[in-house]
């Protein structure tokens, strides 16, 4: 059946082959794996219009996909079907910076939005760690974040409109670059919907003018109790960095250990990234604040870079970090629970006790102005008792954060790594509330199924 | 616990705006007095109306007939406030003004206008997605809103979102009720990201001969990078809103901004605007604190309707690109010149490219200027929002601006809130 694919694309574009489809058969979340029936290329709309109207005659499910750098198994086809591959959909049509906004296709890598925007003045705000590979489209579903946001806001603060396929191959037009669109906000409704609301062809993004100045600092604690004190009080201060970044001890001597070392003493405890930018004027003053908080909490050692050098040098172990984790075993667990601020220190010691408990090696680097904390797992897949393990730690490290009055997911999305722990935050009335609304969107199920809601509640669909 | 009367007596705006309702508003004791009374009003067909104290009331279509009015009243408390965390979870009944009171003794803000005079609360500002000037430097309401709870179609209770700063959890269902209107259900509890208070606020007044020069200084601070918390050009009627008692009959334009933040920071942006010559207009004033609080009040005040006397008064709010608001606003202050018994006035965002037009004029003529603003909505590619107009017009009228080609989509999305359509939605 699949091979229809190739009367609506041209042949070269659609990828049968089992050997060609195993690569599509997860996504940078390694626990969660089967490869889809086909995979098919898209390059234009129409195409993504066409496959999609094919999959729904036939009910078959289909899970749109950018660069695969996830880490929830957002775009993992767990029930088969058609991957539609939106790299090639990688266009910017369009940069407005009197009106600052530019208009994109959902392929587009993230960082070349901001390479394009940057003569302009301006650039594209969220900045997964992952920028230099993942695309837009996916930042989009998956309401991605990172280490700029604490200021700037995720990426749901910076669509304003979407064109999308919706899973009965209809074409609407969501918001735009107006300050208003009369009707109810359903682009904020359809960002972070993971691919269960159909597919993204063209998104309208805010540009943000560039900063004139940057300053970038790195405290350096021999707790971790004093580095995550110094997030809580330059935050209350009302001082607003751009970013405040926590690398905690067996992540810098991973990070020390790889070629992303950075110079951060391997005896530290935590290593704290403190960035402000604006204008020149008040930066000082700012700083000055800062670096007396800081001292307050008595670091080992306090850095300030001194040029683009050396503000590089201070962000390579922390860019680096996932990378360099990823040398400590053959598999990576990535969570990515959120806490509110001043709960953090004792969040962080419930992560490491739950690790010790379990026997599992836990490593963490956040964005701690958030309050969004990534316990990384090292393991080794192979070893079927350990990955449980690592599984069940993970499970507990989230309960711990909701317990907090956090929630499961700051910016990977649910996928269907969190999709059974849905239920520490909502209750059936609330699951039932956005399954309905699923079930409005895609009352067929085919947009991406398996994904978001537990197993169990899936199912109840309420059709139109 | 406090104790709530079953019933309170309607206020007069109350008593204009739901004329069905009765001289009594009910109050529900708590969520499960509420889910029950909004149960009742399904079995009996009845359409539900969430209330405040009626503020908002004259906002959007009027009510349906027969509604029943239920009060937010007893969701007034404050149930999570981390001052350190900057994030606070209120009851929906909770007074604007107690709010802001409340923040700004711990040095925060949520960065929404609401004119004081006007009262209101929580659940309105947030059902009307109210914002105000300050929307183009720090976004618009919903970017705010953490999370909701509320109770919605069926007495069902629903939650959203929640009270962390991130968070990508299931939908972003809170974002839909932001700005529906009351159309997803009964809000009890909304969760807000908070602001620290800007340590200075610097407001600058220029008037200029004619709108043109106005809007040339605009391009020029735009294009010198700054970031104006506000940045406003008011033409005709709107130019009261700097100074009290200014009309526009001399032609002329009056460019407001405020520069807020730290002190160093706002001192810089105010030298750099004189240097680029800003001061050497027709006149230029300057003040600081409250002077410039009170103009970002009268701002937000300007789209507010006048409870007292609405019946000549029509309010809209088109929205275009920034590029193009110099033009629209032009189109706007040439067609009421035009129309005889007429006065209005425009007050334009600079930021956002939002443009709201303000007029009173003859109640029986109201079609006239509603055509000519469609007319601009539509060549200027822009779209637009009937906030106010008189008695039966509003309803005649709901979709004279701007068509919502996702209409459909949206009510069958809000359907999921509230099956049986009890909420009456009212766009606005």
């Amino acid at each position: 059946m699949f091979r229809e694919l190739a009367r609506l694309l041209p042949a070269d574009r659609v990828i049968l082959d089992s050997s060609e489809l195993a690569v599509y058969e997860c996504d940078a979340l390694p626990v969660h794996r089967r490869a889809p029936d086909a995979v098919v290329l898209c390059e234009t709309r129409d195409e993504v219009v066409a496959v999609v109207r094919w999959c729904g005659e036939r009910g078959v499910p289909f899970v749109p996909r950018g660069a695969g750098t996830g880490l929830s198994g957002g775009c993992t086809p767990l029930q088969g079907g058609v991957v539609l591959d939106l790299n090639r959909m990688n266009r910017i049509k369009r940069i407005d910076p009197e009106n600052r906004f530019a208009v994109v296709e959902p392929g587009l890598i993230n960082v070349r939005l901001t390479e394009e925007a940057e003569p302009h003045g301006f650039h594209y705000a969220p900045d997964p760690s992952s920028q230099t590979a993942c695309t837009l489209g996916g930042n989009v579903a998956e309401n991605s974040g990172g280490p700029h946001c604490l200021k700037y806001g995720v990426t749901s603060d910076h669509i304003l409109g979407l064109e999308m396929v919706l899973p009965d191959a209809s074409v609407v037009r969501l918001g735009g670059p107006l300050a208003d669109h009369p009707g109810a906000d359903l682009v904020g409704l359809f960002v972070g919907a993971e691919g269960t609301f159909g597919i993204v062809t063209e998104i309208t993004v805010r540009l943000t003018p560039s900063p004139r100045t940057v300053r970038t600092f790195l405290a350096i604690f021999g707790t971790m109790a004093a580095a995550c004190r110094t997030v809580t009080h330059i935050t209350r201060e009302g001082i607003l960095p751009v970013a405040l970044e926590i690398l905690d001890q067996r992540t810098i001597r991973a990070v020390e250990a790889s070629v992303f070392a950075a110079g951060y003493p391997e005896d530290a405890a935590a290593v704290l990234l403190i960035e402000l930018d604006g204008f020149e004027a008040g930066m000082d003053e700012d700083e000055a604040a800062i670096e007396r908080i800081v001292r307050a909490n008595d670091p080992l050692e306090w850095r300030t870079a001194r040029d683009e050098r050396e503000r590089t040098m201070l962000w390579k172990g922390r860019k680096g970090a996932f990378g360099a984790m990823g040398r400590v075993d053959t598999d990576l667990y990535v969570l990515d629970g959120v806490v509110p601020r001043t709960a953090l220190e004792a969040t962080l010691t419930k992560v490491y006790e739950i690790a010790d408990r379990y026997g599992v090696r836990v490593s963490n680097v956040f964005h701690a102005g958030d309050g969004n904390l990534h316990p990384n797992l090292s393991y080794d897949g192979r070893d079927a008792d350990v990955t449980r393990r690592v599984l069940d730690a993970g499970r507990e490290m989230l309960e711990a954060c909701v317990a907090a009055g956090g929630s499961i997911s700051g910016e990977h999305g649910i996928g269907s790594e969190k999709k059974e722990f849905m239920p520490l935050l909502f209750d059936e009335d609330d699951l039932d509330l956005q399954i309905t609304v699923r079930g409005v969107i895609d009352p067929n199920g085919i947009a991406n199924p398996g994904k978001v809601f537990p197993d169990r509640r899936a199912k109840v669909v309420t059709r139109r | 616990m406090t104790v709530h009367a079953v019933t309170r007596p309607a206020s007069a705006a109350e008593q204009d705006h739901y004329p069905d309702a009765g001289r009594e508003i009910a109050v529900p004791a708590d969520a499960v007095d509420l889910a029950d009374r909004i149960r009742a009003a399904e079995a009996e067909g009845r359409p539900v109306l969430p209330a405040g104290e009626g503020a908002h009331a004259a906002w959007g279509d009027p009510p349906p007939p027969g509604a029943l009015v239920l009060s937010t009243a007893a969701f007034d408390e404050v149930a999570l406030y981390e001052p350190d965390d900057f994030t606070i979870g209120v009851g929906a009944g909770m007074k604007l003004a107690d709010l802001r009171a409340l923040l700004r003794s711990h040095g925060q803000e949520i960065p929404f206008e609401w004119p004081a005079a006007a009262g209101g609360t929580v659940g309105g500002m947030v059902a009307r997605a109210a914002g105000g000037p300050r929307q183009g430097r720090y976004g618009p309401p919903a970017s705010f809103v953490l999370g909701v709870e509320g109770v919605r179609g069926e007495g069902r209770p629903f939650r959203a979102g929640g009270m962390v700063v991130k968070n990508v959890a299931g939908y972003q269902l809170a974002k839909l009720v932001v700005g529906a209107m009351g159309g997803a259900g009964f809000l009890l509890r909304v969760n807000f990201k908070l602001r620290p208070l800007p340590a200075a606020r610097r407001l600058s007044v220029a008037t200029f001969s004619t709108a043109a020069e106005a809007w040339a200084r605009t391009a020029e601070l735009r294009a010198a990078r700054l970031e104006p918390a506000a940045l406003l050009v008011l033409d005709g009627t709107a130019r009261s809103v700097a100074a009290a008692g200014a009309s526009g009959a001399d032609g002329g334009a009056t460019l407001a901004w405020v520069f807020e933040g730290g002190d160093a920071t706002v001192a810089w942006q105010h030298s750099e605007c004189e240097r680029l010559g800003f001061q050497e207009a027709k006149s230029f004033s300057e003040a600081q604190g409250d002077a410039a609080d009170e103009l970002l009040e009268r701002s937000a005040a300007y789209s507010e309707t006048d409870r007292l006397s609405p019946a000549d008064t029509g309010i809209v709010r088109l929205s275009v690109l920034p590029s193009v608001l110099p033009g629209a606003a032009a189109a706007v202050a040439e067609t009421f010149s035009t129309l005889s018994g007429f006065e209005a006035g425009t007050l334009a965002d600079a930021a956002t490219g939002l443009l709201t037009v303000r007029w009173t004029g003859p109640p029986e003529s109201i079609d006239a200027p509603v055509t000519a603003l469609r007319e601009i909505v539509r060549a200027k590619e822009g779209t637009g929002r009937l906030l106010h107009l008189p008695g039966s017009a509003r309803r005649r009228h709901r979709h004279a601006l701007h068509d919502d080609p996702n209409e459909a989509l949206a009510e069958a999305v809000l359907a999921a809130f509230d099956p049986h359509g009890t909420f009456a939605r009212r766009p606005a």
